[in-house]
């Protein structure tokens, strides 16, 4: 009854108003949160409560089933921006159940379909839900629409099917959510992406919309063709692309031939044939790469390599295309080296005359077809050349006359379609700027090496450079080379020295001197070679005549066939004349002739020419003959040049390397302080005898040398007693070194090149070589010792791009006997010439090349020309002996045998010597020496006495000397107190070599200390008379008709002792020698009369 | 239109008409039997009553106009008398609560087993104030009258639907509706008050959301007491 009432009471009431009321609907979720409508009809399942449908019309007869009313409204769009839009309902039409998009499943769970019929545009949606009893919920930002993904491109466009490689796809609205990415179709196959560029989408979905895709395509997975590219969205929103991208799988490209099957490294070109060639292909052989591919078709294609491919092979050639596709075909290349051009020797051409040029290069092909000079502008010129089988590094050009001056590339090409280029190879000038006024001698045979001396003028371009190169090159061109002289000495801008090689063809040659700095000079025909050894001098008898009448010369020397002989005659005022010249009889060796010499002054010099037949004929010179007055008095001293080291008590030797090479060499001494000196100077004479200066030799005698006694016979300086010191006491050791021959060394033969990355090699630049040898322990002329180095060989490395360094390899002669090499090369590129350190030794056993990759040099220096060997014992004195004299004379009666003689001087303890004694020495044929041992003497002098001088006279020397005789003077000296010895004692060559008794001649005045010089038929003595005695005397040997000798009338009597000249210092204990027409004063006491000075003079006789 | 299962209908409810003033009603509002008192002896001759005002037990018959089922009814009902015609004009006032329901299953493939059963129930408080005329003296031992009512039913409907095993949730809907009941009835007297029963054609357009356009229209037999003033 009360719920009766109650219910009528709210009946009563609430029927008072209409009013509708149900459940109050509530939205959870929807599911899913994100759709894409434009493509896909999903099912959102809406979760909440209150979800109530309602039937309507019950009454009727056709009563309807109203379900919730689902309306969604877009709020943002995909940027999150907040947008306004029309609410969009979902379709429920109750009358027509069929075509609803709703469902109801119950009160909590609904379904709306969302189909692209909505057409909702992509954004966040607020989902209303309103019953049919008018109470709604709304879900905010429940769904998210998207668009289906677009694709705008695809990188690469293609790929190929044998390569695979990943896939960039680029566009928008790739999706991403909870860990699910794009599913990528590509070709029919599906494929996981990667996603990119993603930004997060509005809504609680938690999903991204992306702009890129990354597929990895594995390899041989797709065929070749387009391959139609889709993205699709994971699910709910599982749109897919639409746009048209396709993705053009290549298939890989095939090779079938490869031509040619050599390539130069410097570069070239190659033609490939096969298949599936593409646009934008590159090709490689080895880990080479193209420079340019050129597509002539899918099937061929021409590859051009630039320079710096590997040498080697064969390689493997591979073909890669845009798309990642490659084929290789294996061993098709072989990659050879380029030929390479380093240098051109000469580097400077005058155009004046034909010259061959010989180029130097490496890895030259046996068929170069081609080599020619181009200009900086204007055509090339081809050059005629020929190759050197036994050099393959070298190629011999000839370079016409007349080619325009200015600096030429040369080029070169070969039958493999290698080139090689040398920029600035060879310059070419047309004015000479230096000048050659002589070249002595100007003949030469070609059975020997010539020594000459070139003289230029020095006021003319500067004269010569050193080191100057100088070539011989046949006047009028030709096919012979353009011959480097050998060993060649600058001596001054005016002077240098040089040896013509044995081997040049007979015939004149202009000679071209070629400074450092291009500086050129010719002379025209200045050299001959002679098929027979042109006439030679060796030595005039006398070496001066009194120019009191006719005076008969004895001219000496080989090859006087049909001799003529010419005098030309400098008076001391300068007037030059020419003689007549009588000739006598004349052998081969030996000339007789005489001239009135009385219309000349005392001084006068002349230079004697000895020509083999009529004028213009080879002819060998000598200079000079002097004239001098009746006394024979000398000229006047001129002072030379400075030692090294100030010495006193030395001994001065002159020693000759060629014809034209002569050297004094001072021996030991006491220094200033008296302390012993083991050191040697020596300085090169010229043709006139004027020293160049002077320089310590580098090998030392094994012991300091003061008061010591010096000679050289042949090629050998002995060194003989002395003392340790100015005051110590005497030495009976002997020691001996020869002049190194110049000629005597290896040669460079070859050069081989090999280029590297910089740093590791040589930079470009000019760089000079030079090998010398070192000889063995047991060596007769240098034992242990090293030789003269070989001639500089001048290396040329050019600059390339890309930079590179040089691996030079040099290869040499070997020297019979060698031991061990050492090779010598510039420290730097372009360091001037003669300035070579060593940089390596190879053992003898080793092949005679060196591979220099750059390595640092040592101070170490080629020894230069005049260099003494080292030294090495001989017998030693009978009796130790210092300061004692020196004389040197020829056996009597066998040939090559020369007796070395050391008389008086000071013993061990002090004693003054009145013995002499001898040693045998032996020359060989090859110049090696052997000797004997000492032999003390049967007879004695006089008097004991040191400090002496010694005189050798023969006829050669000496007119008046009979021939066959030698006679030995030993002049005056100090007791052993110190008290002048003024005997002079003579004594003859015995046949046995041994010195005759010692007979007294003409004694001169107290003198010690003195230098001694025989020349002609005097005798000279050289200061010596006290601290400041300047005064020379002389002493003439007596002859029939010559007053005041005292017992007979000739040698080795002498006449007298009186003035002759003076000095123009003091120079007691100074070495003294006689080259040619000059005496020599080197060092000695000091200026106060203590000490040592190192000043030179010099005075012609 | 009345049916031959109305006809039925309506001899079973007269028959019923004592059992069911003391049937308990059929809707759920009410767990407690209902009995009426016994009918009043009728007096002698009672003066022309003033009032009279009674119980009713209604059986109506929705089904001639629409889907809803029998139900009964229950109802206070009052005339006053008019002086005019002689007393014969009364004012009739009533009210009563009935309760119709019907239950549907529609088809609809939106909903899971696309079957919707439908229970569509209207509470109706009515209340009717009319003119009856009695024919003959209401103090007559057996009167008839006629009359009309104006109808006010304050309707509250509840639309409980499910699909499956899935209910949709109760929906109410409330409101008022205007209707008319003509009627016609026979008074006994018997006690101090009359039996009557009456038949009435009552008309209730109803046109809510839940029922549509309809109307809750039924045929009534009422049967009760009244007591006379």
């Amino acid at each position: 009854m009360r719920r009766i009432t109650l219910a009528i009471a709210l009946v009563f009431v609430g029927a008072c108003s209409h009013e509708l009321t149900g459940p109050q609907p509530s939205l959870e979720a929807a599911s899913p949160a994100l759709v894409c409508d434009e493509q896909l009809t999903t099912a959102v399942t809406l979760s909440g409560s209150g979800l109530a449908p309602l039937v309507t019309n019950g009454l009727t007869p056709e009563p309807e089933l109203d379900l919730p009313r689902v309306t969604l409204q877009r709020t943002e769009d995909l940027d999150g921006k907040a947008v306004t839009s029309t609410p969009v309902p979902v379709p429920d039409d109750p009358t027509d159940p069929a075509k609803s998009q709703v469902r109801w499943s119950s009160a909590s769970s609904m379904t709306v379909t969302v189909s692209p019929a909505l057409q909702l545009d992509p954004g966040l949606y607020d989902i209303e839900v309103t019953n049919r009893s008018g109470q709604s919920t709304t879900a905010t930002g429940a769904l998210l629409a998207v668009p289906r993904p677009r694709i705008s491109k695809i990188v690469p466009p293609a790929m190929c099917t044998a390569a695979g490689g990943e896939l960039a796809i680029e566009g928008d609205f790739f999706l991403t959510q909870g860990g699910s990415a794009p599913e990528v179709t590509i070709g029919g196959q599906t494929f996981t992406a990667r996603a990119d560029g993603c930004r997060k989408l509005p809504g609680s979905t938690g999903a991204e919309a992306c702009t890129k895709l990354f597929v990895e395509v594995p390899t041989n997975i797709l065929s070749a063709g387009p391959a139609e590219v889709t993205v699709k969205n994971p699910a709910p929103a599982a749109c897919q692309s639409t746009d048209q991208q396709t993705l053009a799988m290549v298939p890989p490209p095939t090779i079938t031939s490869v031509q040619p099957s050599e390539l130069c490294e410097s570069g070239g070109a190659l033609t490939l044939e096969g298949t599936n060639f593409r646009p934008g292909s590159t090709v490689e052989v080895g880990t080479a790469a193209t420079q340019s591919v050129v597509l002539a078709s899918s099937s061929e294609l021409t590859a051009t390599f630039a320079g710096g491919l590997p040498v080697g092979g064969p390689y493997d050639v591979s073909v890669q295309t845009p798309e990642q596709c490659h084929a290789t075909l294996a061993g098709q290349v072989t990659v050879v080296a380029a030929p390479m051009l380093f240098f051109v020797d000469p580097p400077v051409a005058y155009n004046g005359i034909a010259i061959q040029l010989t180029a130097y290069g490496s890895t030259l092909s046996a068929n170069v077809t081609g080599i020619s000079l181009v200009p900086a502008s204007g055509s090339a010129l081809a050059l005629t050349f020929h190759q050197d089988p036994s050099h393959p590094g070298r190629l011999l050009l000839d370079l016409p006359a007349g080619v325009t001056p200015g600096t030429y590339t040369l080029t070169l090409q070969d039958d493999q379609g290698c080139t090689a280029s040398l920029p600035n190879a060879l310059e070419v000038v047309s004015q000479t700027t230096l000048s050659i006024s002589s070249v002595t001698p100007s003949f030469g045979w070609t059975g020997a090496s010539t020594g000459i001396e070139v003289r230029a003028d020095a006021s003319v371009g500067g004269g010569f450079q050193s080191l100057p190169r100088l070539y011989l090159t046949p006047s009028g061109g030709g096919s012979a080379t353009a011959r480097a002289l050998e060993s060649e000495s600058f001596l001054d801008p005016s002077r240098l020295t040089a040896v013509v090689p044995e081997g040049l063809a007979v015939g004149a040659y202009d000679l071209i001197a070629v400074n450092p700095d291009g500086g050129v000079a010719v002379a025209h025909q200045a050299f001959t070679v002679t098929a027979d050894p042109p006439p030679a001098i060796a030595s005039l008898t006398p070496g001066s005549v009194p120019n009191s009448g006719t005076e008969d010369l004895t001219i000496s020397g080989t090859n006087f066939a049909t001799p003529t002989v010419t005098l030309t005659c400098t008076d001391p005022s300068g007037q030059v004349t020419t003689p007549t010249v009588t000739l006598g009889s004349s052998t081969t060796t030996s000339i007789a002739a005489s001239f009135d010499a009385s219309p000349y002054s005392s001084g006068a010099a002349c230079l004697v020419r000895v020509t083999d037949g009529v004028a213009g004929s080879p002819y060998g010179e000598f200079g000079s003959l002097v004239i001098t007055n009746p006394a024979q008095n000398l000229g006047s001293p001129s002072a030379g040049q400075a030692l090294a080291t100030p010495r006193r008590a030395l001994g001065l030797v002159e020693v000759q390397t060629s014809a034209a090479a002569r050297y004094l060499v001072a021996v030991g001494g006491a220094a200033d302080d008296g302390s012993g000196l083991a050191s040697l100077e020596s300085t090169p004479l010229d043709i006139a005898g004027v020293q160049a200066g002077w320089s310590t030799q580098r090998h030392e005698m094994s012991t300091a040398r003061a008061f010591v006694g010096a000679a050289s016979i042949g090629r050998f300086v002995y060194a003989i007693g002395g003392a340790t010191s100015a005051t110590g006491p005497a030495v009976a050791t002997v020691e001996r070194a020869a002049v190194l021959d110049p000629a005597f060394h290896p040669d460079i033969t070859d050069l081989d090149i090999t280029v590297a990355s910089p740093g590791a090699g040589l930079a470009p630049g000019v760089w000079y070589y030079r090998v010398s040898a070192v000889m063995p322990n047991d060596d007769p002329f240098n034992p242990g010792g090293e030789a003269l180095a070989s001639e500089r060989f001048p290396l040329s490395l050019p600059t390339l791009t890309p930079a590179r360094a040089f691996v030079p390899t040099i290869t040499w002669s070997r020297l019979p006997g060698a031991v061990s090499y050492r090779i010598y090369r510039s420290p730097t590129a372009n360091a001037p010439a003669g300035q070579e350190q060593l940089v390596s030794t190879v053992d003898a056993s080793e092949p005679t090349r060196f591979e220099d990759t750059g390595g640092a040099t040592s101070s170490d220096a080629p020894l230069p020309l005049g260099s003494l060997g080292t030294w090495s014992a001989v017998p030693s004195l009978s009796v130790a002996r210092k300061g004692m004299a020196i004389a040197v004379a020829a056996d009597p009666s066998v040939a090559g045998r020369f007796w070395l003689y050391a008389l008086g001087g000071q013993d061990g303890s002090g004693s003054a010597l009145a013995s002499y004694e001898r040693l045998q020495v032996d020359v060989a044929p090859d110049g090696s020496q052997t000797t004997g041992s000492w032999i003390l003497g049967l007879t004695s002098l006089s008097a004991a006495r040191w400090q002496l001088g010694a005189w050798v006279g023969t006829h050669g020397t000496s007119s008046r000397i009979p021939a066959g005789t030698t006679y030995v003077w030993a002049g005056a000296g100090l007791s052993d107190s110190g008290a002048s010895v003024r005997y002079v004692d003579a004594a003859p060559q015995l046949p046995d070599g041994s010195l005759g008794p010692f007979q007294a001649v003409k004694q001169m005045g107290g003198r010690a200390g003195y230098g001694a010089a025989l020349a002609g038929n005097f005798l000279y003595a050289f200061a010596g008379g006290g601290g400041t005695d300047t005064s020379v005397s002389q002493a003439e040997m007596c002859a029939p008709g010559i007053g005041g000798c005292q017992t007979t009338p000739a040698p080795p009597d002498l006449v007298n002792w009186n003035n002759a000249t003076s000095l123009f210092r003091p120079r007691t204990l100074a070495g003294c020698a006689l080259e040619g027409a000059t005496i020599y004063l080197v060092g000695g006491v000091g200026e106060s009369g203590s000490g040592s000075t190192g000043t030179t003079e010099q005075l012609t006789w | 239109m009345v049916t031959p299962r109305m006809s039925i209908l309506l001899l079973g409810l007269a028959l019923a008409m004592p059992a069911a003033a003391l049937k308990p009603s059929l809707s759920a509002a009410s767990d407690r039997p209902f009995a009426l008192p016994p009918p009043p002896i009728p007096a002698a001759e009672d003066p022309t009553p003033k009032a009279i005002v009674g119980l009713a037990v209604q059986g109506l018959l929705p089904e001639p106009f629409s889907r809803l089922g029998a139900a009964p009814a229950f109802e206070l009902t009052g005339a006053a008398f008019l002086p005019a015609l002689d007393h014969r004009l009364a004012l009739s006032v009533d009210a009563g609560y009935t309760q119709l329901s019907t239950t549907e299953t529609l088809a609809d493939s939106r909903v899971a087993g696309g079957r919707v059963t439908n229970t569509l129930t209207e509470s109706d408080l009515r209340i009717g104030l009319g003119l009856q005329f009695h024919f003959l003296n209401p103090t007559a031992t057996l009167s008839p009258y006629a009359g009309a009512r104006l109808r006010l039913h304050f309707l509250s409907g509840t639309a409980a639907g499910r699909a499956g095993n899935e209910a949709f949730g109760n929906s109410r809907e409330q409101g008022m509706s205007f209707g008319g009941a003509p009627y016609a009835g026979l008074l006994y007297r018997l006690g101090p008050g009359r039996l009557f029963a009456e038949l009435e054609v009552d008309l209730a357009p109803i046109d809510h959301a839940i029922t549509g356009a309809a109307n809750l229209s039924s045929i009534s037999i009422a049967a009760g007491y009244v007591v006379a003033f």
